[in-house]
């Protein structure tokens, strides 16, 4: 195996991958990456048997190959290397350097050892354009539990319905939910759990992509960027049944400025408790009041400009979550739709004139007086 | 900030008062709670009538039996006092969410948001005397006043079946005619400290030059000075705010066996779940603590996912901590300690969109345990230990 191409380039390459090497793993050849040159193209793919990258580097070939490189040494290697032309040559599980006056020769591992990805016929494959799936993923990932007791919760829920797509994900707390208005008949009924890692990983890798496409299969997931392949295990459901737990009746509307809240809450929140961050929300028809009053920390008020329909209402919010839900819409102004203090409420953005319906979850936290 | 009211609520002879109420054949006699004469104990606690011979709490049991022979000596009934408190706490936490426990039978109530809502503080004082008297059965002495340290001094300066208010404006001169040694702080030895110096009044010490008590009291001459005008801005603490809940227990032998480490471990483990869930709280945040033969001693945290009381979750996070986190690499301890903190209030967490049925179970569980625990005692029915968790280098 003997390959050449720009220090940037392989720098780069590797820097994406590393993404998915586990930091700490019982599995030594889990720390590798799988380096395979064949005709044309090198293949470099990390794999933590949950979420695999492959990415595909176009470079100079002589000759093909296969081999697992230690992947934190290889790149800082790749990283400290001068400006130029990198050559890489493998021998006997043995990973040959070269860069300009610069020679390492780093013992790998055997390619068998590296973990295969299961062969299985895709069930349904369908193309999306990035700036959507971007969004999408933006708008719900937050809300993603990392309660490992709760798998099912760990992940965000993919389904589809009428041709559309809806991603759903929820730690219990506050639950957060985005619908594109599509024509993906294939696939019609299917539902599916998504790890928040490949999530991350596709949404750090479509920035130049108009399109992914993406193939479910019995029991993974694959996002193909064409120069790189995500492939995700997916996780076990059921997810729970999140429209029994939307609201239907709350009819008390606030609208508020989505800026102005967000800035108001961000200070306010600054003495809420460390634990709770509790932040109380007293609205009433022209004026919404932030306050928190923290025992030992201080209080803090602030009031803005709002509309509300309805009878004066209090609620407790953690001003975390509000924050995070704030800081996925766009819209000039947000709406609560609201019952009463101790039920769920429901953030959504006004006017959202996009082929995107964002809706969020939100418990309250009871007041303490 | 507003002018506060807080209320200093103390219970008059509390445990002697107890074992007056559960044995009416004792009222009006001399009552004695505490360790006997034969076996050299100490007075806990003694009635009224007692301490009219002189006996007081800490005095040796001998030397009270010598000052009134036909004293009633009765050994402490410690479950049955933290029974009588829980309920008169209830009556504290009925008007106010700040209290601040100082012991069993004293507590410190902030009033200050509950006056529209109950009525003027005084009627709230007066209300929580006749409460406690009417619903427990037992006298309290009550201080009101806009802080702590008036709040604690009229309670004691109207003691028993007190009810003193002390107004800001009056506190400095209540105070000036005061021996200092009824402010915060002053023990034996500033006592002896300040009358070397001449000062036994409180006034005397306002008379006294700033800058040459501060040669002798240092950086706390602002506080005590403070406190001689009745200024004490300390707030009220919750028990909440400031609490950690813990256990551990030191080996009279060092321990290496993972197992017998991880026996103990649980037995912490559930003592403090247990704990949690008495005083309703939930915890954020698992600590165990581990100590060598060395006396190095090394802690290690988890914060979890969501607030819990439970056993189990508890239980998991401590193992983790224990097993894979401390890298003890089979060294012997001399000390394993296990303790919650990031406590909150249940119910000061947000419900779940989603009630998880197995976490519901294992709350039964938990509660069903704790039940049988109080009733027929802790070795009526216990955890079945499950194989800990291993690392390698434990079994070598």
């Amino acid at each position: 195996m003997k390959i050449s191409l720009a220090q940037k380039v392989l720098t780069k390459k590797i820097q994406g991958i590393s993404a998915v090497v586990p930091t700490k793993t019982s599995l030594p050849i889990l720390s590798t990456f799988l380096m395979e040159v064949k005709k044309d193209k090198v293949h470099l793919t990390a794999n933590d048997l949950d979420v695999s990258l492959t990415t595909i580097v176009d470079c100079e070939i002589e000759g093909e190959g296969t081999i697992a490189v230690p992947g934190k040494k290889f790149f800082e290697i790749a990283r400290s290397l001068p400006d130029d032309t990198v050559e890489i040559t493998a021998e006997a599980e043995k990973l040959g350097v070269k860069c300009k006056r610069s020679r390492f020769r780093i013992v790998g591992k055997s390619a068998e050892e590296f973990p295969k990805l299961p062969e299985q016929k895709p069930l349904a494959s369908f193309t999306v354009k990035t700036e959507t799936i971007n969004s999408m993923i933006e708008k719900t990932i937050y809300a993603v539990s990392n309660d490992l007791t709760r798998p099912s919760l760990c992940g965000v829920l993919w389904e589809s319905k009428g041709g559309n797509i809806t991603m759903v994900a929820t730690d219990g707390h506050r639950l957060a939910k985005v619908d594109y208005e599509g024509d993906f008949k294939n696939l019609e009924g299917k539902e599916f759990i998504v790890s928040p890692k490949a999530l991350n990983i596709l949404r750090s890798l479509i920035d130049e992509k108009e399109e992914v496409k993406i193939s479910l299969a019995e029991n993974h997931i694959t996002f193909d960027l064409e120069d790189s392949i995500i492939y995700s295990r997916l996780i076990e459901g059921p997810f729970p049944d999140y429209n029994q737990v939307i609201p239907k009746q709350n009819e008390k509307e606030l609208v508020v400025n989505r800026e102005e809240l967000t800035d108001a809450c961000r200070r306010v929140s600054i003495l809420s408790s460390v634990i709770t961050h509790q932040v109380k929300l007293s609205i009433t028809p022209e004026v919404l009041t932030l306050s928190v009053n923290t025992p030992d920390v201080g209080e803090a008020v602030e009031e803005l400009r709002c509309r509300f329909k309805g009878d004066s209402l209090e609620i407790g919010y953690n001003a975390r979550y509000l924050l995070d839900i704030l800081k996925t819409m766009e819209t000039e102004e947000v709406a609560f739709l609201l019952d009463r203090s101790d039920n769920t409420g429901i953030v959504v953005p006004v006017d959202d004139g996009e082929d995107l319906h964002h809706q969020c979850l939100l418990m309250p936290l009871r007041l303490s007086d | 900030m507003s002018e506060r009211t807080i209320l200093h609520v103390d219970m008059d002879a509390f445990f002697a008062s107890v074992e007056v109420l559960d044995q009416p054949e004792l009222r009006g006699k001399p009552v004695i709670v505490g360790g006997t004469p034969e076996e050299r104990g100490v007075v806990a606690a003694a009635s009224y009538e007692a301490r009219k011979y002189g006996i007081h709490s800490a005095m040796s049991a001998y030397r009270a039996k010598k000052l009134c022979p036909h004293a009633i000596f009765i050994r402490p009934r410690r479950d049955r006092y933290v029974e009588i408190s829980d309920r008169i706490f209830d009556i504290f936490y009925a008007y106010t969410p700040l209290v601040e426990p100082i012991s069993i039978d004293e507590a410190f109530l902030d009033v200050t948001g509950s006056r529209g809502l109950f009525g003027e503080a005084a009627e709230i004082g007066r209300t929580i005397k006749r409460r406690i008297r009417e619903e427990i059965g037992l006298v309290a002495s009550i201080g009101l006043a806009p802080n702590k340290f008036l709040a604690k001094l009229a309670s004691d300066l109207d003691k028993p079946d007190g009810f003193k208010i002390i107004e800001a404006g009056e506190a400095e001169a209540l105070l000036a005619g005061l021996p200092v040694s009824r402010l915060w702080g002053v023990g034996k030895v500033t006592q002896k400290t300040l009358a070397g110096l001449g000062i036994i009044k409180v006034k005397d010490l306002l008379a006294y030059p700033k800058d040459k008590l501060e040669s002798h009291l240092g950086s706390y001459t602002q506080t005590l000075l403070e406190l001689a005008r009745g200024i004490d801005d300390r707030p009220v603490v919750t028990e909440t705010e400031s609490k950690s809940i813990g256990a551990e227990t030191t080996f009279a032998k060092d321990i290496a066996d993972a197992e017998t480490l991880c026996a103990t471990l649980d037995r912490l483990i559930d003592r403090v779940a247990k704990s949690l869930r008495k005083e309703n709280l939930l915890a954020h945040t698992v600590n165990i603590k581990a100590r060598y033969p060395d006396f190095t001693t090394v802690t290690r945290a988890k914060t979890l996912p969501a607030a819990t009381c439970s056993t189990r979750k508890i239980q998991q996070s401590a193992r983790e901590l224990f097993f894979e986190r401390l890298g003890r690499k089979g060294r012997a301890l001399r000390l394993i300690g296990v303790s919650v903190s990031n406590l909150v209030l249940r119910g000061e967490e947000s419900d779940d969109l989603f009630p998880d049925t197995s976490k519901q179970q294992a709350e039964q569980v938990d509660r069903l345990l704790d039940e049988l625990q109080t009733k027929y005692g802790s070795r009526v029915i216990r955890r079945g230990a499950v194989e800990p968790k291993r690392k390698k280098d434990d079994s070598e």
